[in-house]
């Protein structure tokens, strides 16, 4: 199913804030945005690289522990460092699993979201929760100047 | 001098090993040791929970296999309550293990082991991956991705979500498939189809390339344990258990899964936390046995499939296709296209969309046993509770444990092949990390262990000094 922003938001919904990622692709999908397709996944799998192929553009939403605690926003490229294991632990695996089978080469970002607490159980925090909130205005953006921006020259952005 | 390499870890399976292999006085291979190094405990830790939780518990041992703990905890459950479940819901629990099948052997085959078959074994580890496959040969590359993602949809469809679906439960499964969903299901059936006799097709061709590791990646004779249907059929669900010899001879059949204590033992030793399952009328460690892909074939009288029959008729042909540990690969694909073929029975099955699909009722019996095929061999979970449902004790036979005993000898057998002196021959670290990969071992499930690091292999002399060593 072809579409002009696939967002991809991965991590266990069972350790807290990890959740954050499917959570915002959630989000992402009730947003109605036209050409906007959204899947949470448990974890980032080869089968996804053909859903890739037939995007314009891919956001990855996942959560993380070690930044400064504010949501970012990075173009990617793709990477070749698969180990072959059953899933990836990098979405620029994916993004060159894509580019190495269906010859797709296309813009994408990784938004992370602070995730301060990966403990046993369900519920964001409060920290998570308010870089949902962020993300969310960070793939809308995204998806509106999708017609007109490109990889190249963009920069990683933190919402204000 | 005695001197022991030491392999740590092994790649590309699912887990974290290590492997040792000691040289005698005459720096010949004397013997080979396959460790499991972590442990996670589940046996352990779940007790004291409901019964009814643990389908949900142990399917994340594993986000390869999670559905093979769910069939085979819900069977366990199914005889605490002592209920035999609905058609429907039989038939949905197979159609979910036969889609487990699918995508865990396309797995192993198109993802962690074609990267050895078609690069070859000695092809620069940095491109023997996906990648590199994709470069080769993109058209197998894809199908094998679109083949996982079939039997992925499937389970997904059933089960709500690819990984860790809690779906089945003791008494049967929560929901059937929509008219929608089985129709979907059906029109990609036919690419899955022939994206696995494509694969059949490329293996054999390639086998007059590989006869050496064909002759090397444990061929040799063991006990082969695994269901067989009432009528001796090839079977992933029910049935009951069979245990052969290396040339095809019935040694016993008919066994109740549920008095496994009667026929295997579970030897432990004190450098893995695998444990190391044999046949208990042949003892330790003679009572050596193989489970998963090529026992199955090896045990069955047929498939039921005309498809996967017709492969299984050529595969007998092929001179000592039963002994060889390489052809756990071979096995696999015809498992796949089987698998596949039952699928589309099962969709042509009105129950598959029934509503009459659990049955309810509480504890009514204090021990459970459920067994079912996963895809890489006999798993058993045996539970017994107290009279309130709660776990008093767990124990766990995992597929990858009970081919402990022969990755040890392959790894010995290879090792014996390749090893000429105290030094660590390139071909060797190749070839035995494929020919532990052949079984699929999924360590998480069998000691449930957790991640994979780069390979390092060691050579060690009898005094503990370091004389070659390794890294990838």
């Amino acid at each position: 199913m072809k579409c002009r922003v696939l967002v991809i938001g991965y991590g266990n919904e069972l350790r807290r804030d990890d959740a954050v990622g499917p959570q915002t692709a959630r989000a992402a999908a009730q947003l109605e945005i036209p050409g906007l397709r959204a899947v949470a996944v448990h974890q980032l799998t080869p089968e996804l690289a053909e859903m890739l192929a037939y995007a314009a553009r891919v956001v990855f939403v996942d959560a993380d522990r070690n930044g400064d605690g504010s949501v970012r926003s990075c173009p990617l490229e793709p990477t070749n460092i698969s180990s072959s294991l059953g899933h990836l632990s990098d979405p620029r695996e994916l993004l060159a699993l894509a580019e190495a089978l269906y010859g797709r080469s296309l813009n994408a970002w990784l938004i992370t979201v602070p995730a301060p607490d990966l403990d046993f159980g369900e519920g964001l925090s409060a920290s998570a929760e308010r870089g949902l909130i962020a993300a969310l205005q960070q793939i809308a953006l995204i998806a509106r100047d999708s017609s007109t921006m490109t990889r190249e020259g963009e920069q990683c952005t933190r919402p204000a | 001098m005695a001197e022991r390499i030491v392999i740590d870890p092994v790649t590309r399976i699912e887990g974290h090993a290590k492997i040792s292999i000691y040289l005698d006085d005459a720096d010949q291979v004397s013997d080979a040791r396959f460790h499991v190094a972590e442990f996670r405990g589940f046996e352990r830790f779940c007790v004291g929970r409901p019964f009814t939780e643990m389908a949900g518990i142990t399917s994340r041992i594993c986000g390869i296999c999670p559905v093979s703990h769910l069939i085979a905890s819900v069977k366990a459950g199914d005889q605490i309550m002592a209920v035999d479940i609905p058609p429907a819901a039989e038939k949905l629990r197979r159609l979910l293990n036969l889609a487990q099948i699918v995508q865990s052997h396309a797995l192993s085959f198109f993802h962690l082991s074609s990267p050895d078959l078609v690069l070859g074994f000695d092809s620069p580890p940095e491109s023997r991956h996906i990648f590199g496959l994709a470069k080769i040969n993109p058209e197998l590359a894809r199908g094998g991705i679109r083949l996982r993602a079939f039997g992925q949809k499937i389970i997904a469809a059933l089960g709500g979500q690819r990984i860790h679906p809690a779906w089945t439960t003791p008494g049967g499964v929560r929901s059937a498939l929509t008219p929608e969903e089985r129709d979907q299901i059906r029109d990609l059936a036919p690419e899955a189809r022939a994206t696995s006799q494509f694969a059949l097709h490329l293996f054999k061709g390639m086998l007059d390339k590989y006869r050496e590791e064909v002759e090397t990646f444990g061929n040799f004779s063991t006990l082969f344990l695994g269901l067989v249907a009432d009528d001796g059929s090839w079977e992933h669900y029910g049935g009951r258990i069979r245990v052969a010899d290396a040339d095809g001879k019935v040694l016993a059949d008919g066994l109740d899964p549920a008095r496994y204590q009667d026929y295997i033992g579970e030897a432990v030793e004190n450098d893995s936390y695998l444990k190391s399952p044999y046949y208990l009328p042949l003892g330790y460690p003679g009572g050596i046995y193989r489970v998963g892909p090529l026992a199955r074939l090896n045990l069955c009288r047929q498939i039921g499939t005309p498809l996967a029959d017709r492969e299984l008729s050529e595969f007998r042909k092929r001179d000592g296709v039963r002994h060889s540990s390489f052809h756990y690969h071979y096995a696999r694909l015809i498992e796949i296209l089987g698998a596949v073929e039952r699928i589309e029975q099962l969709l042509d099955d009105a129950d598959v969309l029934s509503e009459q699909h659990r049955a309810r009722a509480g504890v009514n019996r204090r021990e459970g046993i459920g067994c079912s095929e996963a895809p890489r061999g006999t798993l058993f979970h045996h539970y017994q509770v107290d009279q309130h449902g709660l776990l008093t004790k767990v124990n766990l036979i995992i597929a990858t444990g009970q081919n402990n005993l022969a990755m040890n000898r392959t790894v010995a057998q290879i090792a014996r092949h390749y090893i000429k002196g105290p030094t660590i021959p390139e071909p060797l670290l190749n070839r035995v990390e494929a020919g532990i990969r052949a079984f699929d071992p999924c360590l998480s499930c069998s000691t449930h262990a957790f991640g994979a690091m780069p390979l390092h292999l060691r050579l060690i002399a009898c005094d503990g000094t370091l004389l070659d060593e390794v890294r990838r």
